[in-house]
């Protein structure tokens, strides 16, 4: 197994230059913007909202399951985290939404912390088995310490998301807003992880994920690193899930459940992974696809069951990765036609 | 006092015989396949399915049908091996893991497409019935569920040591390239071992979900706790297995009746982080193997 070091947005003889790529960027940024001035339906931003708060999770939930390689199941866990303390603290003290972000950010970064150390002794079926533990435990608690979560009641009447500053003040209140908070959110987790995954910590997890006891040979400290990307991954799932609790007003220990594991592993497989389109354009995918199509909701699960059996079994490393390969492939037989290039690689 | 406990016991028994019965199918894939099956919960809901059709809705005895469950999920799982495993058994195991949870969904969404989520019931003749010794009670569907599960263990132990295929079986666990070497169908092999799995949790719904409801969800938390037993015993050894099952079993059994009710679950996922990190061999701490 050899997983493609190729990604889009690397520069490649034949590629895109640098006007090409900035043109294109600024035709998605305009798209995105315009969005809900393009359909104004509630219906449609709805769903780009869900898509947003997909996106969101899949790019962090990347760093650990993309990124290092590591099979996490415990994702929603911090995404709950995050959800019901912005809940709880909005709920009992009316703590405004940047200081309910923060703390969110903190305690999924607590807790990551606290998962990650033990769980990262473990290696591959025990890492995922002993991320499921916890990410049950999780579950259990806001299921069953009914005294602060309410268990199975939710936690209702979330306040909206808010900024102040000064005497300025700013509450989202129709369904565009939160799509613009939604969108900036990702925009952020977008230039992170990118900022991130460029730089020397990327190339750590790269090195970790090809061969990770060579990594540790090199002087890469393994748990530091894994460690890192667990926890960035994990701060972004917290943000998120504040984000959420504002934009539905009720916070649910379903939010904790394995489902949001399930859903996040399909859009990584779906799309594709170690990658920054893959993520987004799984999480696209996943949830515009059956909106679009019109499949029946109970009829929706079905088809992902079919989608993910079959994408494992044709197309394991995702949509972006598939076509970013049978694009080098190209690339390489024309240089080889033009007599300069003798690198073929065989798979 | 003293009957509170025994009924705790027995209770604790008859948990544990499911866990070991859900269990050990897990543990003999992982042995042998090496693959973590994640949709071997909804076998189970599937064969409590299948056994709810054939109880209820065809009216067959209760006998009958809990042997067509079985039969039919034997072929069920030996099926699936060859449509969804096999394609993925060369692939990283990551993305077997995400094929067999794909299958998961897939049966799960299935299920409530055809059933709705409305949990349903399935009474055999015994689940009503109360065996009265001395002062205390106890469930026939209970005590047939230990028994039977007794009697399979036993035989499973037999075909396993003594027939060929079974035989077959423990060599593929300890070195497959060795055995592709010698001319032992491996794939036949692991086709056997899936549905020798899925066989078992069709006996485990059969005898089990008359005592309770039916619904799609119900392996979800059954293949969580089928890993923590797994676990506990040390990653697919058989008979380690099916002691950690007896014991978690057990330990949850009295846990509900003396300490806590809301959170036993977090004391059984936390059996499972301990072991993996303080004996990550399992409970009785020798190497993979059948």
């Amino acid at each position: 197994m050899m997983p493609a070091l190729t990604r889009f947005s690397t520069s490649q003889p034949g590629g895109w230059g640098r006007a090409g790529r900035l043109t294109w960027w600024l035709i998605v940024g305009a798209a995105l913007i315009a969005w809900p001035v393009l359909i104004p339906s509630d219906y449609a931003i709805g769903v780009a909202v869900t898509a947003l708060i997909y996106v969101a999770l899949a790019l962090g939930f990347d760093l650990i399951a993309g990124r290092v390689g590591l099979l996490s199941f415990a994702h929603p866990a911090f995404f709950g985290i995050g959800a019901y303390v912005a809940a709880l603290l909005a709920l009992h003290w009316g703590i405004g939404f940047e200081l309910r972000a923060l703390a969110s950010i903190v305690c999924a970064v607590l807790a990551a912390t606290v998962i990650g150390i033990p769980c990262f002794r473990l290696t591959l079926h025990a890492f995922a088995m002993g991320t499921l533990g916890f990410a049950q435990i999780a579950y259990v608690v806001a299921l069953g310490w009914q005294d602060v979560t309410r268990g199975p009641l939710c936690l209702p009447g979330v306040p909206p998301v808010d900024f102040g500053f000064g005497r300025w003040h700013w509450s989202a209140g129709s369904l565009t807003d939160y799509y613009y908070v939604g969108l900036g959110l990702a925009v952020l987790v977008f230039i992170s992880v990118r900022q991130v995954t460029s730089g020397r910590i990327g190339r750590a997890w790269k090195a970790i994920k090809e061969d990770e006891l060579l990594a540790a040979a090199e002087g890469v400290p393994l748990l530091k690193y894994k460690l890192l990307a667990f926890a960035i991954g994990a701060g972004i799932a917290g943000v998120t899930g504040a984000f959420y609790a504002s934009y539905a007003t009720l916070v649910c220990p379903t939010e904790v459940a394995l489902t949001y594991s399930v859903n996040l592993i399909i859009i990584l497989y779906l799309g594709g992974r170690a990658s920054i389109l893959g993520p987004i354009l799984g999480a696209v995918l996943f949830t515009a696809l059956p909106e679009y199509l019109r499949v029946a909701q109970e009829w929706r699960l079905v088809f992902y069951g079919v989608l993910i059996v079959v994408g494992s079994v044709y197309m394991p490393e995702g949509i972006v990765t598939w076509v970013s390969e049978r694009i080098q492939q190209t690339r390489t037989r024309q240089r080889g036609k033009d007599g300069n290039g003798a690198d073929i690689t065989t798979r | 006092m003293l009957s509170v406990i025994i009924d705790q016991f027995l209770n604790g028994l008859a948990l544990g015989a499911l866990y070991a019965l859900i269990a050990s199918g897990v543990a003999i894939v992982f042995g042998i396949v090496q693959l973590v099956n994640f949709a071997h919960g909804e076998f189970y809901m599937m064969a409590a399915y299948i056994f709810f059709m054939l109880l209820v809705l065809v009216k067959l005895p209760y006998t009958l049908a809990a042997l067509a469950t079985v039969l039919a999920m034997s072929c069920f799982g030996a099926l699936l091996e060859l449509v969804v495993i096999r394609p993925v058994v060369h692939r990283p195991w990551q993305t077997q893991l995400v094929a067999t949870l794909g299958i998961s969904v897939f049966l799960m969404a299935l299920a409530s497409v055809a059933f709705g989520t409305f949990p349903l019931r399935a009474f055999s003749p015994l689940s009503a019935r109360i065996l009265r010794v001395g002062s205390f009670d106890v469930s026939e569907q209970r005590l047939l569920l230990i028994g039977v599960t007794t009697v399979a263990f036993v035989a499973l132990h037999q075909f396993i040591q003594r027939t060929k295929i079974g035989k077959g079986m423990r060599a593929v666990s300890q070195n497959r390239e060795a055995c592709v070497a010698v001319g032992i169908d491996v794939q036949l092999i692991s086709m056997i071992t899936f549905a020798i799995g899925a066989g078992l949790a069709g006996l485990a719904a059969a005898l089990y979900v008359p005592l309770v409801t039916i619904s799609p969800t119900m392996g979800q938390l059954l293949i969580i706790k089928a890993f923590v037993v797994v676990i506990m015993g040390g990653f697919g050894r058989f008979d380690a297995t099916i002691v950690a099952a007896l014991l978690l079993g057990e330990i949850e059994s009295f846990t509900i009746q003396y300490v806590t009710t809301a959170f036993v679950d977090v004391l059984s996922f936390l059996l499972m982080v301990g072991t993996l990190l303080f004996r990550p061999y399992g409970l009785f701490g020798r190497r993979v193997g059948i």
